[in-house]
């Protein structure tokens, strides 16, 4: 059973009045099974967030842990036989939250003053750049805190997948179809994909091109919004949806494109979003728009030729493609088309890898337990290579394999079509 | 004595211990302590009898009638942590285990090695043996394989006082004595805690047949549940899906079943491959005779899970329907089974709620699922006498309260109307000699 959830506002709390407390969640939480403690299962967070609702509970410290430590990763949702939105619910009461208690500064900075404004996005991505180049401040690990060891540790490891020359792919513009044009599609450059993994980008774009589409990235584009909303800012959530409708809002394009999982799934709910605005209509329509990349290229004619090498490949499903968008099959028909490619399949290969955005960096200790099951999970499978269609997904497996003494590559799956077509055609 | 980060006292804490899976039951403990060996738990409730503190143990608090809902505050003891499979023998076919083991991690480490341990409750994925043994559990599998008590050899418990005891040992032969390992199986933790179980394993069959078969009336299908029983076939899953049911189901999962289908039995025969081969063909041959409109015997896997995907989502299909949903326990026996549908049929209309009913048809155990606003008092008055004329009614038909999910809380009034006066004074009294200060679980199973 697959199915698509969406983020939601004001509905999260009656609909979840179906809760059975049947439990059967629990057996697919992640955090449950680190920590084994009702309050850290799905029917805890629900009980909890219930209670706050109607009052029963204050707005304490604890409650915003709980709540906290959910990494939306939609399993429970996904599961529950009562069909209560549990992700809806956790995001709906973290807003409720965030209003009467107000965000911790660093997030505050990072999500308001940061995130919304890409020149200043720009500048911390640069800051980022410098601290890698400067090898040398490696050693200021040592120096901090004890009490954010952990933290800066894993952000010192997640860094590492950070080029040192890629500046931010400068897609703005359009690219033009090769062959007989398909049609003219929208491109979603996500925040972490112009970061950490620009050559994704540029090769979706480039791949959409040589599929005959013609690509538009239009000026103005922001972050998808999806991190404020995730810690409860549902109105700074809806205005960088308006402005990503008002930049797509003139470009012409039958599909707007995506190789970001949670960007993805993001934009397809920003009619859930902007309900009630006066961008509803908008964004109802853009909503219906938003297509995975994986999705636009396997319904295409697969790049089927010669000349690949025999790789073994294991597939990690993102929690916001698998569960957010109900792909499974598309991303893998996409690297079973690539020749030479052996696909293998990993156990519980859509458990969630704890990257869950900067959730690695809140919580060190759950994320690191949960990488290693998936790690463990896939060392098993003896594959050189692990594909998954999500930057967050990518930046979190790196550190596993890091952190776990593993040679193996992690990639998205368009960067292993580009490199395939790229041989095929050099041959 | 257990260590800080093992007891919970926060508010918020305290109240994720306030319920199980029973509709409507809510009580907050005054702390949570999570022991971590036998030992521990013999000091918390050395502890607690001195100091006259109450104790509810509890698992994955996934039971449906209270049974761990702290109604009278105190502590709740959380097994979870005791969960180390300790000993496998496999010459004398035993597993010794600690309480917090889930079920199912249990079923995958004794199926790897050719070995089953058949109890199969539907929340296997979830919850611990401690609990299928403090609930006496079943699941789809008891018609053939029995149920958890069948499984139980011996135990290690702690008493109130904190005292150890065993019970049992490690062979299927054992009649030294009182029968103390049946006598807390299915006490629900109001006799003593478990600590360590030794559980009786029996080899993996190495075959299995799935089939679906889809009549237009509940008494066709009880019939050819009854020719299957008469024909001397022990099939291992025998369920029943009632008309009420095939209907959610279809709007929901769409299995695909005929239209003019009534009544809907998943067959499963499991043994050696020959006798498999051979069952099956019969038990499909008994179903057409018996005017089955359809009979789906599956060729592979994939097409064994497509015909169990009825079964599989009925619990789904029903859940969502309304705020309140209540899944009741009636048991009869299965000849009887028939009668039971009828009179729930009867129960929604009389009650006007919308109801529906499924279950294990080849040991009588059905689940009515009554469905209703619990948050409208008047709906909720209208549930409860229903519930009521359910109980009264199984009884009549010569069954039980409770089937598998036991008594807890839901069910302790209605006790006296299945056990006599004389049963339910020894009870009474062995509660007494095994908890005198009524520390235990208080206020479960038996009724005030």
């Amino acid at each position: 059973m697959t199915a698509t959830f969406k983020a939601q506002n004001g509905f999260g709390y009656p609909d979840s009045l179906r809760c059975l407390r049947c439990g059967l969640c629990l057996a697919v939480c992640p955090t449950y099974r680190e920590r084994g403690l009702e309050p850290a299962s799905p029917r805890g967070r629900v009980a909890l967030a219930q209670a706050f609702a109607e009052g029963r509970l204050k707005a304490t410290a604890g409650l915003e842990e709980h709540l906290a430590a959910c990494l939306d990763c939609l399993a429970c949702t996904a599961m529950c036989p009562a069909g209560v939105r549990i992700d809806a619910l956790v995001q709906e009461s973290r807003g409720a939250l965030a209003q009467r208690r107000g965000l911790p500064f660093l997030k505050r900075v990072a999500l308001k003053q940061v995130l919304p404004h890409p020149w200043r996005r720009g500048v911390a991505a640069q800051a980022v750049r410098l601290y890698r180049r400067l090898g040398i401040l490696a050693q200021t690990r040592t120096l901090g805190l004890k009490r954010w060891q952990p933290t800066w540790d894993i952000a010192h490891g997640l860094l590492a997948s950070v080029p040192l020359d890629g500046a931010r792919p400068r897609l703005e513009g359009t690219h033009p179809a090769q062959g007989e044009a398909k049609g003219r599609v929208g491109f979603f450059l996500g925040c972490l994909q112009g970061l950490a993994f620009p050559q994704v980008a540029q090769a979706s774009v480039a791949l959409l091109q040589r599929q005959g589409y013609e690509v538009v990235v239009p000026p103005g584009l922001t972050c998808c919004g999806k991190p404020l909303a995730a810690h409860g800012d549902l109105a700074g959530a809806r205005e960088q949806a308006r402005k990503n409708l008002r930049a797509f809002a003139s470009a012409g394009v039958e599909a707007i494109v995506t190789d970001c999982a949670t960007c993805g799934d993001f934009l397809q709910g920003y009619g859930r979003l902007l309900e009630g605005d006066e961008m509803a209509g908008e964004a109802r329509e853009f909503s219906g728009q938003v297509q995975d990349i994986s999705c636009l290229l396997s319904c295409s004619p697969g790049p089927a030729r010669d000349g690949g090498k025999p790789l073994r490949v294991t597939y990690h499903d993102p929690c916001h493609l698998a569960r957010g968008q109900g792909l499974r099959e598309e991303p893998r028909r996409l690297l079973r088309s690539i020749p030479g490619l052996e696909l293998v399949e990993m156990a519980e290969s859509d458990g969630c890898c704890g990257g869950a955005g900067t959730y690695n960096l809140e919580h060190p200790e759950l994320s690191l337990g949960i990488l290693k099951r998936k790690m463990e999970n896939i060392a098993a499978t003896g594959a050189a290579v692990v594909a998954s269609g999500c930057p967050g997904c990518l930046l979190q497996l790196r550190l596993g394999a890091q952190r776990h003494g593993l040679a193996l590559r992690v990639a998205h799956p368009v960067e292993l079509i580009e490199e395939s077509l790229a041989a095929s055609s050099s041959s | 004595m257990v260590g800080g980060a093992n007891v919970l006292t926060s508010p918020e804490s305290l109240l994720c211990y306030s319920y199980d899976a029973a509709p409507g039951l809510r009580s907050d403990p005054e702390v949570v302590v999570a022991p971590g060996s036998a030992g521990e738990v013999a000091a918390v409730l050395r502890l607690a009898s001195q100091a006259g503190v109450k104790v509810v143990t509890r698992g994955a608090g996934t039971n449906v009638t209270g049974a761990t809902v702290p109604v009278a505050g105190g502590i709740v003891l959380l097994m979870t942590r005791l969960n180390r499979i300790l000993a496998l023998d496999e010459a004398n076919l035993t597993l010794t285990v600690e309480p917090g083991v889930i079920t199912s991690v249990l079923h995958g480490y004794v199926e790897k090695r050719g070995l089953f341990y058949p109890p199969d409750p539907a929340s296997a994925s979830v919850c611990t043996i401690g609990g299928n043994i403090a609930t006496g559990a079943g699941g789809l599998r008891a018609l053939k394989y029995g149920v958890t008590r069948d499984y139980v050899l011996g135990l290690e418990a702690v008493l109130a006082s904190g005292e150890a005891l065993r019970t049992g040992g490690q062979t299927v032969k054992n009649v030294t004595g009182y029968d103390l390992t049946r006598l807390l199986v299915g006490s629900e933790g109001t006799l003593a805690v478990v600590t360590q179980a030794i559980l009786r394993l029996i080899p993996l069959p190495r075959a299995k047949r799935t089939m679906l078969a889809s009549f237009s009336s509940v008494e066709a299908a009880a019939t050819c549940v009854s020719a299957i029983i008469a024909a001397r076939i022990l099939p291992c899953t025998l369920e029943f899906l009632d008309k009420a049911t095939i209907d959610c189901v279809e709007a929901y999962a769409h299995p695909g079943l005929p239209r003019e289908a009534a009544a809907v039995l998943l067959i499963e025969v499991d043994g050696n491959p020959a006798a498999v081969a051979e069952e099956a063909e019969q038990v499909a041959r008994l179903c057409r005779e018996r005017r089955a409109l359809e009979v789906r015997l599956a060729q592979d896997a994939a097409q064994e899970q497509s015909l169990s995907l009825a079964r599989r989502s009925a619990f789904p299909a029903l859940a969502r329907l309304r705020p309140t949903t209540v899944m009741e326990d009636a048991t009869v026996p299965p000849s009887r089974l028939a009668e039971l549908v009828a009179a729930i049929a009867r129960l929604g209309e009389k009650y006007q709620l919308q109801v529906a009913a499924f279950g294990h048809a080849g040991d009588g155990n059905l689940h009515p699922f009554f469905l209703a606003d619990g948050r409208d008092p008047e709906q909720a008055s209208r549930l409860d006498a229903a519930l009521a004329e359910l109980v009264e009614t199984s009884l009549r038909l010569g069954g039980t309260l409770s089937g598998e999910h036991g008594i807890g809380l839901a069910k302790a009034r209605f006790m006296p109307l299945e056990v006599g006066p004389t049963a339910l004074g020894v009870m009474r009294a062995i509660k007494k000699a095994l908890d005198p200060q009524d520390l235990l679980n208080p206020g479960k199973v038996l009724p005030p």
